[in-house]
């Protein structure tokens, strides 16, 4: 009776393993999920900043805009920036910005060349001072969403794809 | 541990792999029959027709190491197999092979090569000492063998695809860590 028994663990086993196979490959084939976008506690929705920087000043008049909060320092902001190269106005239907915070104005210039950052549209903000003070946002890479220049909501997201996905419903309604 | 108990983990890990092995490039021939293509001049149905015979064989010495009276045969199979998989990495590493082993039916990115040979020596090593071993393992103890085998065959495969695992279980509600990001300015 246990020689039954063990042998329907090692087909069960198997079974297993062929399963895990097959998950693998189809795995292979679609790719990772995309990390999931969380929505930030920390910001002041309903905000509207009384004063705009010149980069980005379009983001004030827009009816839907979307600014892109990111760090010089931080290495999931340097994902997001990767993905942002030669596709910038991947958010349909959104004018889009980027705030960048450094702590050295050097490195963000050299951070937005290194990912072919559309000068124009990123603000280097030295210390984060402008965002915290206007929007009470500390953390990046998160994601501002803005209807005539006041905030309605925010997100903290590691991927373009899944802030997009995370975003279409929000620019339905 | 006793001698016996250290042959009986060996039996349950060779035999464990190698139905691992076996069973996910029997579902999944692909990638391993693209190297196998690489290797020898043959055609594609002939190359997974290859794969699926090495795929059944190391199914069998899995099947025949988990039966005591019969962990001579597995062993002198899984010999042949640790042999043939030194060989063709031997092969692959000479000749620059850059197509992925798909030993255990995933693409990776590692090529047929260097591993392989390490891994088929291991092969042949345990096989030896499987086959000369006088001690009978956990031979004592009715079904432990293959119970040790499926065990080994399940958190072998659990290994090989952690990064599956680990990326889609959250999906599923599985607690993870948190992986949020923080500005710092500095």
């Amino acid at each position: 009776m246990i020689y039954v028994l063990a042998f329907v663990s090692l087909l069960l086993a198997a079974a297993v393993v062929m399963l895990f196979a097959m998950l693998g490959e189809l795995y292979s084939r679609v790719g990772p999920a995309p990390e999931p976008t969380i929505p930030l506690q920390e910001v002041k929705v309903g905000q509207r900043p009384a004063t705009w920087p010149k980069e980005l000043a379009r983001l004030a008049k827009a009816t839907d805009g979307v600014l892109l909060v990111l760090s010089t320092s931080c290495a999931s902001c340097v994902q997001v920036a990767g993905q942002l190269r030669d596709q910038f106005d991947m958010l349909a239907g959104y004018d889009t910005a980027v705030a960048l915070s450094t702590a050295d104005r050097e490195r963000a210039e050299a951070f937005v060349r290194e990912h072919a950052l559309p000068r124009g549209s990123v603000y280097v903000d030295v210390g984060g001072d402008w965002v915290t003070e206007a929007f009470g946002v500390q953390t990046s890479p998160s994601a501002l969403v803005l209807r005539d220049g006041q905030l309605t909501s925010a997100l903290v997201f590691t991927d373009v794809a899944a802030l997009q996905s995370a975003m279409a419903p929000v620019k339905i309604d | 541990m006793t001698g016996a108990t250290y042959v009986g983990v060996a039996d349950a890990l060779l035999a464990g792999i190698l139905l691992c092995a076996g069973v996910a490039k029997l579902a999944v021939p692909a990638h391993s029959s693209r190297a196998i293509g690489e290797l020898i001049p043959v055609a594609r149905p002939r190359a997974v027709l290859i794969i699926r015979l090495v795929a059944a064989t190391e199914i069998g010495a899995a099947l025949a190491l988990s039966v005591p009276a019969m962990r001579a045969v597995g062993a002198v199979a899984a010999a042949v197999l640790g042999a043939a998989f030194t060989a063709a990495g031997l092969a692959a590493a000479i000749r620059r092979i850059g197509s992925p082993c798909g030993c255990f039916g995933r693409a990776g990115n590692r090529p047929l090569g260097v591993r392989n040979v390490a891994f088929g020596l291991v092969l042949v090593a345990a096989s030896a000492l499987l086959f000369w071993d006088t001690s009978g393992g956990w031979a004592a103890y009715e079904g432990l063998p293959m119970l040790g085998t499926a065990a080994v065959a399940v958190m072998f495969a659990g290994w090989v695809y952690r990064d599956m695992i680990k990326d889609l279980g959250p999906q599923l509600g599985w607690p993870s860590r948190q992986r949020s990001s923080t500005r710092s300015s500095s």
